[in-house]
């Protein structure tokens, strides 16, 4: 399970899609997944998912989106085989809701692994979200590995007080979970209170924030922008050609 | 006398890190006998005490316990022989109750009721958590959730008992109680391994000492030699017992330079100034 997660986490790359502005990257993920739920037709649905397949070569990215892939299958399958026996044209609308499903996710685990949290928070803030929310996201984030340690460390001191996770039927293995998750969510909950202790005793909330780094839109991102709305622009066409037959 | 742990040129490595946690470890330690392991954060103390219950697996050599290879065997048997209390007691409570604390382990090792009741009995008693019984564990102060740590762990009278850093966050009568504990396990014939950054801790409660240092053990016999070695303590990174560090500056005026308890050192003293008075 936490293995899976691994394949969304923002990993330090020098590429241009990295360096890109966090606000550009949203641009794109936004007309991309507009064009993912108005398409009806795989020529477009296909053309975007090429699309990705190049912008995440850019990124390097390509081992991690296929893990992130391998992760979500059982879900793309199981979209597949509803489809195919609820609709009334099964095996085209069965491919069109899945591919929509795959280029759906794979956009969003893009922007979120060439990313980092901070860049996003910082984009989030400057277009005028509070620094508040922003801030619980990125500890959200933040917290997950930490999340993972506890939770090792909970199963390790409960196994070595005679716990066995494997035995029983389903009912009894769900039971066993009880002293595992009781004391992984009473430490969380001290926790948030001592962060939120900690965050307040230096001064967060007290005046406006400034900040220590700015984000800067380059030449690269402009040529990006441009590049992405042209993109969006042609696919819309071929949608709508698509449409009229 | 048996061997309650053998440990032979064992390597460990974590699954996502490439370096070895743990390097050619070699160790023995007899049935009954009451030893600490030392050394500073990140030495490997902690990964090292998880392989004696079998919550690591060796990635190569091998751990034995009573005879019984730890790769041979469960976790949950294991652990029937060896209790183990981590470092933090809010990483295991769970349950309603103090005394439903305690029924945990000895529910999952299938002890009878009236025994149950017994044994919790007896250990709330001894661990002076008898007013507790039906409270909370986590209403507890940082002291009595040691303790009930600590007697969740030896309800179901385990052979050898391996502590954590026990006394982290402990005041210096926790600290006392804690020895005193110690020193009535080990009454019992119970095997004790502690793991502890307390030098003073260990110089007044331990005979035998294993220091470690990136993985490796680099000093493993009597605390008196090891502690008062100071290529070892700089090995190790380790200051001396202040006991130590007050005789060493008093080693010109004769005072051994191998004294690691508060006694010792009082009589070389008291010794020292009789002697002045008679000249």
């Amino acid at each position: 399970m936490l293995r899976s997660l691994q394949s969304f986490r923002y990993l330090k790359k020098n590429t241009i899609i990295h360096n890109l502005d966090p606000r550009s990257k949203m641009l794109f993920v936004i007309l991309l997944s507009f064009l993912i739920f108005i398409s009806n037709n795989i020529i477009t649905l296909s053309l975007i998912m090429f699309l990705v397949i190049i912008t995440a070569y850019a990124a390097k990215s390509i081992s991690q989106l296929l893990k992130m892939l391998k992760g979500i299958l059982p879900w793309i399958i199981f979209i597949f085989v509803v489809n195919y026996f609820t609709s009334e044209k099964g095996i085209l609308i069965a491919t069109i809701m899945s591919l929509k499903f795959t280029a759906l996710a794979t956009v969003f685990t893009l922007f979120f692994i060439t990313t980092s949290p901070e860049d996003f928070m910082l984009a989030l803030n400057k277009l005028g979200l509070p620094y508040e929310y922003t801030l619980a996201f990125t500890m959200a984030m933040r917290f997950v590995p930490s999340l993972a340690r506890d939770l090792q460390i909970i199963i390790d001191a409960q196994k070595s007080r005679g716990l066995e996770l494997e035995k029983g039927n389903f009912i009894e293995r769900i039971r066993r979970y009880i002293p595992i998750l009781v004391p992984l969510i009473v430490y969380e909950i001290r926790r948030s209170f001592m962060i939120a202790e900690a965050l307040e005793s230096r001064a967060f909330g007290s005046t406006k924030r400034t900040f220590y780094y700015e984000l800067k839109i380059t030449k690269n991102d402009i040529l990006f922008i441009i590049f992405s709305c042209i993109i969006a622009m042609v696919l819309y066409l071929i949608e709508v050609f698509f449409k009229l037959f | 006398m048996p061997k309650a742990v053998e440990v032979r040129s064992l390597y460990f490595k974590y699954e996502d890190s490439d370096k070895y946690a743990l390097e050619d470890i070699n160790l023995e330690i007899k049935s009954g006998e009451k030893v600490a392991i030392v050394g500073e954060n990140g030495a490997g103390k902690t990964t090292l005490i998880k392989h004696f219950n079998g919550l690591l697996k060796p990635t190569k050599g091998y751990v034995k316990i009573f005879g019984v290879d730890t790769k041979q065997t469960t976790v949950a048997s294991l652990a029937r022989k060896v209790g183990l209390v981590f470092q933090n007691p809010d990483h295991q409570f769970f349950a309603e109750s103090v005394e439903k604390e305690i029924e945990f382990a000895l529910r999952n090792f299938g002890f009878s009721d009236t025994e149950i009741k017994d044994i919790i009995d007896k250990m709330l008693k001894f661990f002076g958590l008898e007013k507790y019984r039906k409270s909370s564990p986590f209403t507890l102060s940082g002291g009595e959730k040691k303790r009930l740590a600590i007697a969740s762990a030896l309800c179901y009278n385990p052979d050898i008992v391996v502590l954590d850093e026990p006394t982290v966050g402990q005041d210096i009568i926790q600290k006392r109680k804690l020895s005193l504990l110690l020193e009535k396990i080990s009454e019992m014939n119970k095997t004790i391994v502690v793991v502890t950054h307390d030098i003073d801790f260990v110089a007044e409660n331990f005979k035998r000492v294993i220091v470690m240092a990136q993985g490796r053990v680099i000093a493993d016999g009597e605390v008196n030699e090891i502690l008062t070695n100071k290529d070892i303590l700089r090995k190790a990174r380790l200051l001396p017992p202040q006991v130590t560090l007050c005789a060493w500056y008093l080693s010109d005026l004769g005072i051994s330079e191998k004294i690691i308890k508060l006694d010792e050192l009082l009589e070389e003293i008291l010794d020292l100034i009789k002697g002045a008075r008679l000249c």
